[in-house]
């Protein structure tokens, strides 16, 4: 799931690390009117905590192993920006010490994990149930992994690289069963971290923001698969589009910045495909931005337990 | 003589309901190292965390005439009572044992020159100074918890308060601190069942149960009343 | 761990070594841009890259070894995508990935292997990064090796408690646990962290943190430095442009 450097084409790493930046810059100044000094320690020491529980592995079918990968449980336990942090101090770690992820596919892999990962994880969870309830961590857990990892695919296909498609369904597959194990691993251990009495940090939530998770995740899990249809071939999605009689809209919308689809905008088919991924995923990520600033900025982080001056 | 801490009728109930500290009285005064003892959960980490504001209770703690009620005094209390934490890797977290121990002259605002000039004094005190640029990590037990010392020390304070000095450390190094404690003017509260650097350093002790001070006494007396120092006889006769 | 050795190889002296992390970070990142910017052909290029990056190697004297299984790292991933792309009818653009990522790494390795993570952070917030994020940084590096150790000893505790639950043909990894017992693991492995981090909230707090309190180190770059990252911009643009050009 990490993206190394050298795979990724250039306008679509530097857009990632375009929206990955604002998108913690937003955070971070959310952050940092709350009490964001006593967030440094929990985020640092809960990021080297992500490091260590990659560590713990055990097998899931005979003869390979998992572990977890951490985001989902860091959002329901933490909140998702303090987990979005965390979770950006681990990749960027990883990319330098350990060459876990490129440098430059840093902010590509902190969109798709940290910050994608978080904000799919909140939508799940919210939306599958308050938190104390198992579905929610599960969809928490499955949605965080799996829509990561078809990001991570989309980029790819954006960036020109040609994929047999039976390799893109296997992929998106093994992803939906790391998503269940990852999931079932999070309600799990959140059970088990309820009952030992840590206080939940997130408050229950009411039916209005529910439904606003409802909707962030069904566009983002729209998106994402639209950014995988267009990247992939864009013509699969013309058919669709004009089976759906969708095709005279979508063509008005795509001419305005892009002329025809079908024509091809002068340059390789590459070019065009990059083009396409770079549009969805822009559109993800005004969606994903927009529903979060409208969303975020009615909730505040209740205050952490332990008493401190 | 002006005592240096004063404490009366301190609770403290933590925020999930537990009853830590239930009417504790306490004076300290200078040049005088007092033992905390007493069974596991019977308060002593709970008690030594107020000395410096970290924690704050119902009743009155002065520190040097100052009240921690105030939430103005607590920058000059915490330089004044140093806390040595159990843990030294919870207290050693900057990437170089200098800057680690410059982290409390930098945050009590000496200027910057000044602030290293004291970490550097501050490890030599403590005999650490050749590794004054590896990683905390890095260093043996003994030696991080020399550096954690030289972290309190380097900000001058006139209060050393040690929870469990001598926990993870072996014989030498046990020894090693109990020398280096003994070389240090300071005024001390330690928490700790040690007996070696109790009858060393001792000169009062306290014996803490269900969130009170129970009994007082020379460390010797307090250790023989509650019998801690003796293991049973087997009953069969052996 | 396998990662203490560049670290352990970044403690060494040398010319690379002794040049500011700031100008290192500038000529990893521009070496870096350029190989994202080459075309898939440019053997020419790529070629003349890893004479360098093997040239750097002997003068900064790291072991080659080491260097190469570090490199190997990057296989699962871009061998996966290169397979597929070879499979899909672009073999040119598999091979292409391959080196681009192989070379990407190398830089990487460099760059890790001559600094030292001090100085790495104090470099990042020299260069404008927020002092939240470089703090957060240093923390989880800090409490990296402290938790991982902890898990590790947990690890062993539960397989010594385990016996050898192994199926008929499974062969579990050494650190395989059964799914209950790894989230019961990681559950507490929670709980010891999150109370860790009020600890180091409480010992940063008696030492009188206050936020805005940690400034960078005031350094100037000496001309060294200045002349490394710049020799290291200008090749950078010199492969993009000779590449563009046709040569």
């Amino acid at each position: 799931m990490h993206v190394p450097d050298g795979i990724l084409a250039p306008p679509v790493w530097m857009g990632l690390a375009t929206a990955s930046a604002f998108a913690l810059g937003y955070v971070g100044r959310r952050l940092r009117q709350q009490t964001w000094q006593q967030n440094i320690p929990l985020m640092g020491v809960m990021g080297a905590f992500v490091f260590a529980a990659q560590m713990v592995n055990f097998p899931i079918l005979p003869g390979t192993s998992s572990h977890l990968l951490g985001s989902a449980l860091l959002t329901l336990t933490l909140g998702q920006p303090l987990a979005s942090m965390a979770m950006t101090a681990v990749l960027t770690l990883q990319a330098f010490i350990f060459q876990d992820g490129g440098v430059l596919a840093l902010g590509a892999n902190v969109f798709n994990m940290a910050v994608m990962g978080t904000l799919v994880a909140q939508w799940a969870g919210r939306a599958f149930g308050l938190y104390k309830k198992t579905w929610g961590a599960v969809a928490a857990g499955w949605f965080s992994v799996t829509i990561a990892g078809a990001l991570a695919v989309a980029e790819l296909l954006a960036s020109g690289i040609r994929l047999p498609s039976w390799s893109v369904w296997l992929a998106l597959g093994a992803l939906a069963l790391t998503g269940i194990v990852e999931g079932l691993l999070t309600a799990a251990i959140l059970a088990l971290l309820e009952r030992s009495g840590l206080r939940k940090l997130e408050t229950p939530i009411g039916r209005q923001s529910r439904i606003v998770a409802v909707t962030a995740l069904l566009s983002v899990v729209a998106l994402t698969a639209g950014a995988l249809i267009a990247s992939a071939d864009p013509d699969i999605l013309e058919t669709a589009l004009v089976k759906t009689g969708l095709d005279k809209l979508a063509t008005t919308l795509l001419q305005s910045p892009f002329g025809d689809y079908q024509a091809p905008i002068a340059g390789p088919s590459w070019l065009r495909q990059v083009l396409a991924g770079a549009l969805g995923i822009a559109l993800i990520v005004g969606a994903a931005l927009l529903l979060a600033r409208f969303y975020t900025s009615r909730k505040k982080l209740p205050p952490r337990c332990t008493t401190s001056s | 003589m002006l005592p240096l801490i004063e404490v009366k009728g301190l609770r403290f109930t933590y925020p999930d309901g537990t009853p830590a500290l239930n009417g504790v009285d306490f004076t300290l005064y200078p040049g005088e190292t007092v033992f905390l003892l007493g069974p596991n959960g019977s308060g002593k980490t709970t008690f030594v965390l107020h000395l410096n504001g970290l924690l704050r209770g119902e009743g009155l703690v002065r520190v040097c005439g100052l009240d921690l009620r105030d939430p103005r005094n607590l920058p000059t209390v915490r330089a004044k009572v140093g806390v040595l934490f159990q843990d030294p890797d919870d207290q050693l977290f900057m990437p170089t044992v200098l800057e680690d121990v410059a982290f409390g002259p930098l945050n009590f605002g000496y200027p910057r020159e000044l602030a290293f000039q004291k970490a550097r004094e501050a490890l030599a005190r403590v005999g650490m100074s050749h590794a004054a640029d590896r990683a905390p990590y890095h260093l043996s037990a003994g030696e991080k918890r020399r550096v954690a010392l030289a972290g309190v020390l380097a900000t001058n304070p006139e209060v050393l308060v040690l929870d469990e000095p001598t926990t993870f450390l072996d014989p030498p190094s046990q020894r090693d601190l109990l020398c280096l404690l003994r070389e240090l003017h300071q005024a001390k509260v330690i928490v700790s069942h040690d007996l070696t650097l109790g009858r060393a350093l001792a000169t009062r002790a306290l014996f803490f149960s269900g969130g009170k001070i129970v009994a007082q006494g020379s460390f010797d007396e307090i250790i023989h009343r509650f019998g801690w120092a003796t293991v049973p006889s087997q009953p069969n006769g052996g | 761990m396998h990662y203490v050795v560049l670290e352990r190889l970044s403690q060494r002296d040398s010319v690379l070594h002794r040049r500011d992390a700031r100008a290192k970070i500038v000529a990893t990142l521009s070496l870096l841009v350029a190989l994202a910017f080459l075309p898939n052909s440019a053997w020419l290029q790529f070629g003349s890259m890893a004479l360098l990056l093997m040239a750097a190697t002997s003068m900064a004297d790291l072991p080659v070894r080491i260097l190469a299984l570090r490199i190997l790292v990057v296989l699962p991933f871009s061998g996966l995508a290169a397979l597929a792309s070879w499979l899909a009818g672009d073999p040119a653009r598999g091979v292409a990935i391959l080196v681009k990522s192989c070379l990407s790494v190398y830089l990487v390795i460099l760059l890790v292997a001559t600094t030292r993570m001090p100085e790495l952070l104090q470099a990042l917030k020299q260069l404008g990064v927020p002092d939240a994020m470089v703090l957060g940084l240093q923390f989880v590096y800090r409490y990296l090796f402290v938790i991982s150790e902890q898990a590790q000893h947990m690890v062993f505790a539960a397989r010594s408690r385990m016996g050898w639950q192994e199926g008929p043909s499974v062969r579990l990894k050494p650190h395989s646990l059964g799914l209950r017992t790894a989230a019961g693991l990681v559950a507490v492995l929670f709980l010891r962290s999150y109370e860790r981090s009020d600890r180091v909230f409480q010992a940063m707090l008696a030492r009188g943190f206050r936020p805005g309190q940690l400034v960078a180190k005031p350094s100037k770059l000496a001309a060294p430095d200045i002349l490394f990252s710049g020799s290291a911009v200008s090749f950078a643009a010199l492969l993009v442009a000779t590449a563009k050009f046709g040569v």
